[in-house]
């Protein structure tokens, strides 16, 4: 199964005969280092055409850094630049319930968005952290997913405990927890929660970690994310569709899991 | 596309993942499916038990496979657990070692990479053109890289662990060395080989797949979905080590 996608990555060939949707990515500059061609959604298009990407769910740099208005309005123009390939997370940044909503309201309002981002570790915040509540009983009303970026088992207890709290809410454990050693724990939750799924988004590329995650987690629990323009894409898109599993769990860790909790994304 | 792997290590670890494994039959049959054509190849013994030992084990257990290429673990013979520098390269040749490796870190074999501790065994494999291969983490960082490479402007230097969030210490760390090369397993910078080589062309690029622990398609997709003209990505993929490791004398 994978042997036919091995090849056309051995080749250079971008991946044909799957519909692929990378649900993790950001945009735009970093303080960190240097995100080349700005981040920008055109050079994101680039890449993913490289490789066989049809759809992309931004969530920008700022927004989930120092100013999520300055960073949705970057994530709205990216997805009306190409609407029919180009999709955007509301970054949420704790604030007064007023101010949350106002922002999210007003982007729901306006085309493009698909779904709510957080980054508590970046704000400094715990995934549970109360501030984040007024978006997420948004996201409940309407039906969207929430990804939430992990890196410690504080976290993924938390979204454990969002996840129980929230039962309709679709959840997305970015990076599957992250660090190592945390993602047994974030494979157990994606097991128990019904409508907790995770990501595949990796700086690194840990040998059989696909494979390992469907054996723990189960095919309908996995969604392909790459986080970029942070780093390459590439890599993770590879590990995906190279791993030892089924083609069918293949299509649904690429696009169709993701379909099935992300109504906003056109047929 | 075929590749030359610069960065293979196989047999146990300290602290395994679940979903590795570390066998050379392992080894082989993932360089089969990924087509790496050769690999310079480290014990992991050598690296988490005794490096002597470990290098003795790889040159046993890797003997009637052409496929792999000795990289030998080194340490400094102040203590004598190895030979001194001359003789141990003499050796080295003798036994067809391409590539040496070394990990000083305290965590690791804990000891100098500055001159006044490892000097003439980095003069000795500079004589022979023998390329250290060598980890970022082990010296402290690209810092520390820096002033290796800086410190033995000659020596033939393979980075390995340079990650993504490397370029601003790696770009002038380029402009100002001749003599540093970059394997590209964990360099995964946005549009990063892209401009990488627009910068300081394809020769400084090295193909490693980072197994057993790093997945190979992840390698290979680095080089191949490059965006990269075929050329430079033949360069990168097994040209540039062929030409480095052909230098050994
Ligand atoms: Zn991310």
């Amino acid at each position: 199964m994978a042997e036919k996608y091995r090849q056309m990555v051995l080749s250079g060939k971008a991946i044909e005969g799957l519909e692929i949707i990378d649900a993790h990515n950001h945009l735009g500059p970093y303080f960190n280092f240097p995100v080349y061609r700005q981040g920008s959604a055109e050079s994101m298009l680039e890449r993913a055409d490289t490789m066989g990407v049809s759809k992309i769910c931004v969530s920008a740099h700022a927004a989930i850094g120092p100013n999520m208005v300055w960073g949705n309005d970057e994530a709205e123009r990216a997805a009306a630049y190409c609407p029919e390939r180009v999709f955007a997370y509301v970054g949420v940044k704790p604030c007064s319930e007023r101010e949350m909503l106002d922002e999210i309201e007003k982007r729901f309002a306006a085309k493009g968005f698909i779904g709510l981002k957080l980054h508590p570790g970046l704000h400094g915040v715990q995934v549970a952290d109360n501030s984040y509540i007024p978006a997420i009983e948004y996201a409940e009303k309407h039906s969207l997913p929430v990804l939430i970026h992990t890196w410690s088992h504080a976290d993924v207890s938390d979204l454990d405990g969002l996840s129980t709290r929230f039962a309709s809410v679709p959840f997305i454990i970015a990076h599957m927890g992250g660090a190592p050693d945390v993602l047994d724990h974030a494979l157990d939750v994606m097991r128990r929660r019904e409508n907790v799924f995770g990501d595949t988004a990796l700086s690194y590329a840990p040998h059989g970690s696909i494979e390992y995650a469907v054996k723990k987690a189960g095919a309908e629990k996995v969604i392909f994310g790459t986080d970029m323009p942070f780093y390459d894409p590439v890599f993770t898109l590879a590990r995906v569709v190279c791993a030892d599993i089924r083609e069918s769990e293949i299509e649904k860790i690429v696009g169709l899991n993701f379909r099935g909790i992300c109504p906003l994304i056109p047929r | 596309m075929t590749f030359f792997d610069a960065n293979v290590c196989y047999g146990g670890v300290k602290t395994p993942s679940q979903a590795v494994d570390y066998s050379l039959d392992a080894l082989l049959r993932r360089m089969k499916e990924y087509n790496i054509e050769k690999a310079l190849v480290v014990h992991s013994m050598a690296r988490e038990h005794d490096a002597p030992t470990g290098n003795e084990l790889l040159m046993k257990e890797i003997k009637g496979h052409d496929c792999l290429l000795p990289v030998w673990v080194l340490l400094p013979h102040h203590t004598g657990e190895m030979e001194e520098p001359g003789a141990l390269t003499e050796r080295m040749v003798k036994e067809g070692v391409k590539a040496a490796s070394m990990l000083p870190s305290l965590a690791f074999h804990s000891f100098s990479m500055r001159r006044w501790s490892v000097g003439p065994l980095l003069d000795a494999l500079c004589e022979r053109r023998i390329p250290l291969i060598i980890g970022i983490e082990q010296v402290g960082g690209m810092e520390g890289l820096a002033q290796l490479a800086l410190e033995n402007p000659s020596l033939p230097i393979i980075a390995t662990n340079v990650a993504y969030r490397a370029d601003r210490f790696l770009y002038p760390l380029m402009e100002q060395t001749k003599n540093l090369y970059v394997e590209t397993s964990s360099y995964k910078p946005y549009f990063g080989l892209q401009e990488f080589v627009k910068r300081f062309g394809a020769e400084r690029l090295v193909f490693g797949s980072g197994m057993p622990a790093v997945d190979p398609a992840a390698s290979a997709a680095v080089v191949t979905w490059s965006g990269l003209a075929l050329e430079q990505q033949e360069m990168i993929a097994h040209g540039n080590i062929e030409r480095l490791i052909g230098e050994v004398r």
